[in-house]
């Protein structure tokens, strides 16, 4: 993290400094919107925590370390991940929500993940095989899960726990998009840099519509009356995963840099700005690409 | 054809390729040999316009890297990708779409299966299938026998000799000798970022010999210097 800051040209002090600034402003404004806040922070603080559980950096540390204080090691690490979302929990009172994250990253920490599977589990992403196909088969728990939410929340007549539900698949399909993807996968093919971007937005709307399709047509069919609230939080779902890929694409091949993730994480809160955003970043990704595609 | 024209690449104050020029013709196969470090990867990257370098590179069919196959040393694969959606996935990038995959699957892959649980030599040959059903006019293929067994060795000499039959341009590097001269037309010395020599078929045994001569006992010898 300091040399990436570093890197940037922001001193690591200063960096820390914006960066918590900037969060608690966010998740200030986060849990003033909805009252999912704890849950989503409970969810995005376990999901960030799983980036420390790559199998190769595990193995790794395993070799160099006894396994007591291996577990040890990535217990700790686990912990000051998520530091920022447990002290914003404690601020805001909720001691259960704080404790379930820390034994939710401490189980994590403990596990291999990405570790090599032979079981192929089957998806309805073949066509266009790569991003959906991939990230589905990583997270596909937690798809599952938001399907299961929305029967929940339909059983308890809770149409927003059934929106959280819908929110937890778009914003599950915009990380499918953070990591840059090897440099082959992006020359191998035979488009210029504005086909190649266009392709992507095409298969990421598809294939975002085909996963949150059940969940959308439930509470559809259960709230009628709702069917305009919803057609707007797919439109902005849907919006912001195209700035996300936009902006994957802007900072290409290096990953997305601190001011471009910031400017998405505020779309969150003010959607409007998207409709600035992406062409913004679409434009710079034009730039980025055309020393690859041409 | 290819034609290379002053190419020159630089590393930060280390120049690696040092204003390369070579024509490398149509249904011909080349192969590139060099100590590691001379720059055969970095030359290879340039071609396939995966590096910014200076000079000029031309080729009948434009843009080149459109109509190129490109066999990387160590190809990457995705961890939850079977070898059948690679090969979809590569060929779908080129427009092309695969019919009858598996006749087409030569190696005996099992395509059903991770990619990324593939043994070093398999992801070679799904790397290589993947090129090859993309039907390219050039290739370029950085260590194609690297990990793959003694069969697939064979079969892959023997690709190599159908592409230049059917008048592809081929580019190979391999750090062993036999597998150069029995597929190669020309075999270019790379060093220090420089061909410094170009040698055809019926003086491969020399070039061998003095390759051994001059580098490999030398340097064993000094094994046991003391």
């Amino acid at each position: 993290m300091n040399r990436r800051l570093s890197d940037f040209g922001v001193h690591p002090a200063l960096g820390y400094l914006i960066l918590s600034v900037l969060f608690v402003i966010l998740s200030e404004l986060v849990f003033r919107r909805t009252v999912f806040a704890p849950y989503l922070y409970v969810l995005v603080g376990s999901a960030i925590s799983t980036g420390l559980g790559e199998s190769k950096r595990n193995d790794f540390l395993k070799l160099i370390f006894h396994q007591n204080t291996y577990r040890q090691l990535r217990i700790i690490e686990n912990a000051l991940l998520v530091l920022p979302f447990s002290i914003f929990l404690l601020y805001k009172g909720l001691v259960l929500s704080t404790i379930l994250l820390m034994v939710l990253t401490s189980v994590l920490a403990l596990l291999r993940l990405n570790a090599p599977s032979s079981l192929v589990i089957p998806t309805p992403f073949n066509k266009r095989p790569f991003e959906f196909l991939v990230g589905f088969r990583n997270v596909f728990p937690l798809v599952l899960a938001a399907y299961g939410i929305t029967l929940v929340a339909i059983r308890m007549d809770n149409f927003n726990l059934g929106v959280f539900a819908l929110g937890v698949v778009f914003l599950t399909s915009c990380t499918f998009y953070l990591k840059p993807e090897n440099e082959y996968y992006v020359w191998v093919f035979r488009k210029n840099a504005a086909g190649f971007l266009l392709s992507k937005f095409k298969t990421a709307l598809g294939y975002v519509m085909l996963l949150s399709l059940p969940i959308a047509v439930a509470l559809a069919s259960f709230y009628p009356e709702r069917i305009p609230g919803l057609l707007l939080v797919i439109t902005i779902g849907s919006s912001f995963l195209l700035s996300v890929i936009a902006a994957k694409y802007a900072s290409y091949p290096n990953e997305m840099n601190v001011p471009h993730f910031l400017l998405v994480a505020i779309c969150i809160s003010f959607p409007p700005l998207m409709v600035v955003l992406i062409p913004y970043f679409f434009m710079k990704s034009l730039k980025r690409l055309k020393s690859i595609l041409g | 054809m290819i034609t290379v024209e002053n190419l020159s690449k630089s590393y930060g104050d280390q120049e690696v390729l040092k204003g390369i020029s070579r024509c490398f013709d149509t249904g011909k196969v080349y192969g590139i040999i060099g100590e590691n470090g001379a720059g055969k990867t970095s030359l290879f990257r340039c071609i396939a316009g995966l590096e910014t370098y200076t000079g000029h590179i031309y080729s009948s069919h434009t843009p080149l890297k459109n109509h190129l196959g490109l066999l990387l040393t160590d190809p990457f694969f995705f961890t939850k990708i079977t070898g059948q959606e690679y090969l979809k996935l590569v060929c779908q990038a080129r427009g092309k779409e695969i019919k009858n995959l598996e006749e087409k699957n030569i190696f005996a892959l099992p395509l059903n299966r991770y990619a990324s649980t593939y043994s070093t030599g398999m992801k070679k040959k799904l790397a290589l299938l993947g090129i090859l059903l993309q039907n390219n006019d050039y290739f370029i293929l950085d260590e194609p026998y690297n990990g793959v067994d003694i069969q697939s060795n064979i079969i892959i000499s023997e690709i190599i000799l159908k592409l230049k039959q059917s008048g592809k341009t081929v580019l190979i590097s391999s750090h062993i000798f036999s597998t150069l001269s029995d597929t190669c037309d020309e075999i270019l010395l790379l060093k220090e970022g420089r061909f410094t020599r170009t040698v055809t078929k019926n003086e491969f045994s020399l070039l061998e010999q003095e390759m051994k001569n001059t580098l490999v006992d030398k340097r064993i010898d000094n094994l046991w210097e003391f």
